[in-house]
């Protein structure tokens, strides 16, 4: 997984790749740039290197499309149908029928999954990766209900770490998106857990979401690694979690001060709390430091650059306000606005459509939860609907425009 | 390239079958090779559930006494998070309790009398914190009381099957093992009898000295059928609480009381929900409904009558009977009978029959007023009161509990006030010796510390009784028309309601039994 054009060669078909290249040679023969002889021995190694697993996804692709969704569909049905029957009967099962079925269930899944994807025996990697996912749920489901089995109660929320180590391990092992978003919702489950826990929270608790920028930013930062070692794919599944966290926790602070309800002096926070705050800005440190200097194309003087590092510094300084006693919803307001309208900047800069369209939607978000701030108790309800309502589809229509010709001139970029 | 991936994905998977087999392998280790003796714990007002994963379960009060204040602690004390062993001892009638803490996992195997549950001290800010972890028993020890988390879960599974078998809040007892890894486990869990819920009332039978509790029913099973006919189960004990019968009732009882006859007379509602409307229905011995009245505004019933057979409502004028003037009339299971008492601006919100007077308190208008039950007539109004709330009288003594349930007075008959004892909180009843002027009352305190039930002479000297009593109204939330604790004629036992069960105490105080539930004739086994 270097990034590099042959370990890259998932990204077109096998036959298409044949195709493309036989329609070379014949041309470069025919513009008399190959002799005959030439042009016969390369033509002799196309599709000589294609792997058996390589030939079997294309088959699978010869099924047509409506083959694979009938498939696709039957993998959902299948593995609902499992659940439901499962969920059904759990309460009959005696305890060994209960453990025996999760063990069974996982490995069965696990193991089917594998061997139909590219990798494995047989050739319906989309089948396999669907099998492989709920392998991957059945895990988490596992963990869950044995603790219920056994009335198990954790001191950490170790269990969240655990599954999200295992899922991201599967998920670059079957070159999975999927479950990847899996993995990294699991990642932010255990923090948000892990703090909660540690804080007198509950579960994955919101209380302070002050503690999930710092997860944003790490996850951000993982992202460019992946940008820089060429895995666009999984580059754009890592960054848009760190934005989804980021924003969306400096949105619900810019609208509530948590803290001040929930009346919970910072001060009880253990010694762990502060480490599960400060880890993750330097894990995004470590990944960016590491980025300028092996990333040949990045400088610190380019803006782009010089955007991030400020960004950064903005959101450990956002952790710092956050723990004040006062009142703080303007300071989120402002980081939200800010980080908005950077996160647009360099979906420009970087020519991402996830940073883009994610930033977008949330700098939208955030005028209009302003909107209503401010205007309900001031406006007549009608003249405010009709207000947000307009702004809302003449905004909508303007952003749209803006994005798909931003979106066209990437693709055009591209090509 | 496939076979390394092909290698790294069964690793994984095979890390994962670990994961779960460490979870596993220990519990059934824990399990399969303890050999130690076990010891029975109970659980008082065990309710069943389901949960779609775990399945059915019970969860209640644990009857294992928590509070240790005389325990005493390792000398450098206990930190926040540290490991302990706290050692229980197991006595016949008595609930366990804590006979000392240790550091460390170490315990001593489990006997008949003494047993230990692990712990971990409880950081006290984590009060302040809410509800992070699940939930736990906390045991509070020591002086300044420290709180230990113990590793016992409040809930047992039990097999899906038992849902059926619970009406109500059950007793529930269940056998605790060590573990040969430590780790407590319960087995052999089963039903002893049945709890009482909060709805539950007590009479008590004077001639013939026995305690009935009428219990309303719930729909038990696997899918409850909220819509079958409402039932509600009547028990009776005799005066030293043991269990004689248990019957069915139609409709569920919202009080009741003993007629001189042994029979029955209570306030019966056909709804399952709501207090809106109930008839007054007279019971045999066996829970036969031997009369019945038509339904009754519930709002306008204000106390029983129990020697014309009837209650006391407060009934309006136009023709909804609710506007001001209200007057007090009885209705009995014939119909209304005379006299009318009142008028009064609203209804007042307690009756009370003594002799041949009816006492009628007037909380927001502060003032107390004693009519002639025969003729209606007006005796004497008692005005130099401060929101009163409850009246007990026996010839010329009369005793009201007032100022919030904060204050207790006793009226001379002529309404001059003979002496007032404040410094109560959650006065909750007062009984009257006869002929003394001096009686009991429960409250929750007396001067800033726990009273439960204390003994008051006829000039006002408080003497602390059971402190350990914790006397609530009989009912909690909802509202009683009966009397919240009796006094037997023959011997002076006092019977009144605890939360979780029905005390009865000695003449001089002494706790004689405390009736947590009916027991059935034989424990019911709930999981297999």
């Amino acid at each position: 997984m270097d990034g590099s054009p042959a370990d890259r060669s998932d990204v077109v078909a096998p036959s298409v790749r044949e195709r493309v290249l036989r329609d070379a040679i014949g041309a470069w023969r025919a513009a008399s740039l190959l002799s005959a002889g030439q042009a016969e021995r390369l033509l002799a190694t196309v599709g000589a290197g294609a792997s058996p697993g390589e030939r079997r996804v294309a088959n699978e692709r010869k099924l047509g499309r409506g083959v694979t969704i009938l498939i696709n569909l039957g993998a959902i049905v299948l593995g609902a149908g499992l659940l439901v029957f499962f969920a059904s009967n759990w309460v009959e099962f005696g305890r060994a029928a209960k453990i025996a079925s999760l063990f069974a269930l996982t490995l069965a899944f696990y193991v089917a999954g594998f061997e139909l994807t590219r990798d494995g025996r047989w050739s319906f990697p989309k089948l396999g990766v669907a099998l492989v996912f709920l392998g991957c749920v059945m895990f988490g489901t596992d963990i869950v209900l044995l603790a219920l089995i056994y009335d198990l109660g954790a001191e950490h929320a170790w269990s969240f770490l655990v599954q999200a180590v295992a899922w991201l391990a599967v998920a670059y092992i079957v070159r999975s998106r999927l479950v990847l978003f899996l993995g990294l919702i699991g990642v932010v489950a255990w923090f948000g857990a892990e703090v909660g826990y540690c804080w007198g929270g509950y579960w994955i608790y919101l209380g302070r979401p002050f503690h999930f920028i710092g997860v944003g930013a790490c996850l951000l930062a993982v992202a460019g690694v992946h940008g820089w070692r060429g895995q666009r794919d999984f580059a754009a599944a890592w960054a848009l979690v760190g934005l989804l966290v980021v924003y969306l926790s400096t949105l619900i602070l810019s609208i509530f001060d948590v803290q001040r309800h929930v009346r919970v002096d910072a001060a009880t926070a253990p010694a762990l709390v502060w480490l599960l705050f400060a880890v993750p800005y330097v894990l995004a440190a470590i990944a960016l430091g590491i980025i300028h200097r092996r990333w040949s194309r990045s400088t610190l003087a380019e803006p782009p650059a010089v955007v991030v590092l400020v960004l950064l510094g903005c959101m450990i300084l956002a952790s710092v306000i956050a723990v004040t006693p006062h009142s703080r919803e303007l300071w989120f307001i402002l980081l939200l606005t800010l980080l908005t309208s950077a996160g647009v900047y360099l979906g420009i800069a970087w020519e991402s459509p996830v940073f883009l369209n994610t930033s977008l939607v949330f700098l939208a978000v955030n005028l209009y939860t302003r909107f209503y701030e401010y205007f309900w108790d001031a406006m007549p309800k009608s003249l405010f609907f009709i207000i947000g309502g307009a702004t809302l589809m003449l905004g909508g229509v303007w952003v749209e425009r803006m994005r798909r010709r931003l979106i066209r001139q990437f693709a055009a970029t591209a090509a | 390239m496939r076979p390394s991936r092909r290698v790294a994905m069964y690793a994984v998977v095979g890390a994962q079958l670990l994961v779960l087999a460490s979870i596993v392998a220990p519990q059934e280790l824990n399990m399969a090779l303890d050999a130690g003796a076990a010891v029975d714990l109970d659980l008082v007002r065990a309710r069943s559930a389901r949960d779609s994963f775990r399945g059915a379960y019970v969860s209640g009060e644990s009857a294992l006494d928590l509070d240790g204040p005389s325990v005493v602690l390792p000398a450098d004390g206990l930190r926040p998070g540290e490991r302990v062993m706290v050692a229980f001892t197991a006595q016949p009638e008595r609930r366990p309790r804590i006979v000392g803490v240790e550091r460390g996992r170490r315990a001593a195997p489990f006997t008949p009398t003494s047993f230990s549950v692990p712990g971990r001290v409880v950081d006290p800010r984590d009060g302040t914190r809410g509800a992070g972890r699940d939930r736990r028993l906390v045991a509070r020890v020591g002086r300044p009381p420290v709180s230990i988390a113990l590793d016992l879960p409040d809930s047992i599974a039990v097999d899906d099957s038992a849902l059926d078998r619970f009406t109500g809040p059950g007793l529930v007892r269940a056998s605790l093992h060590a573990g040969f890894l430590g780790r407590r486990y319960f087995t052999d869990v089963r039903l002893l009898g049945r709890a009482w819920s909060d709805d539950a009332r007590f009479a008590w039978d004077d001639v013939r000295e026995r305690l009935l509790v009428l219990a309303p029913r719930q729909p038990a099973g696997r899918r409850p059928d909220w819509d079958a006919p409402v039932r509600s189960d009547l028990f009776v004990f005799d005066g030293a609480g043991k269990e004689l019968a248990a019957s069915e009732i139609p409709g569920r009882v919202i009080d009741a009381v003993v007629e001189a006859d042994g029979h029955v007379l209570a306030v019966v509602s056909e709804r399952r929900w709501g207090d809106s409307e109930a008839s007054l229905v007279r019971l045999d011995g066996d829970g036969g409904v031997l009369q019945r009245s038509a339904p009754v505004a519930f709002d306008r019933m204000l106390g029983f009558d129990a020697a014309t057979g009837g209650v006391w409502v407060a009934r309006g004028t136009g023709a909804s009977q609710r506007q001001a003037p209200f007057h007090v009339q009885r209705t009995t299971l014939g119909g209304l009978r005379e006299p009318r008492l009142g008028p009064f601006d609203s209804p007042p919100p307690v009756v009370v029959s003594a002799g041949a007077d009816v006492w009628v308190v007037e909380t927001d208008r502060h003032r107390l007023t004693r009519f002639d039950g025969a003729t209606g007539r007006v005796v004497r109004a008692y005005r130099d009161l401060n929101s009163p709330v409850d009246v007990a009288v026996d010839g010329e003594a009369i005793i009201v509990i007032e100022a919030n349930r904060s204050q207790l007075t006793r009226l001379a008959a002529d309404g001059t006030v003979a002496w007032r004892v404040p410094r109560f909180q959650g006065l909750t009843w007062a009984v009257l010796e006869p002929g003394g002027g001096g009686g009991w009352v429960g409250a929750s305190t007396y001067e800033g510390t726990p009273a439960g039930v204390l003994r008051f002479g006829p000039d006002g000297a408080v003497t602390r009784v059971a402190e350990t009593a914790r006397p609530v109204q009989n009912g909690d939330w909802r509202r009683g028309i009966g009397r919240g604790a009796f006094r037997s004629t023959r011997d002076g036992r006092l019977v009144f309601r605890e939360r979780e069960a029905i005390a009865i105490l000695s003449a001089d105080g002494a706790t004689l039994t405390r009736v947590l539930g009916f027991r059935f004739p034989s424990a019911q086994r709930l999981r297999s």
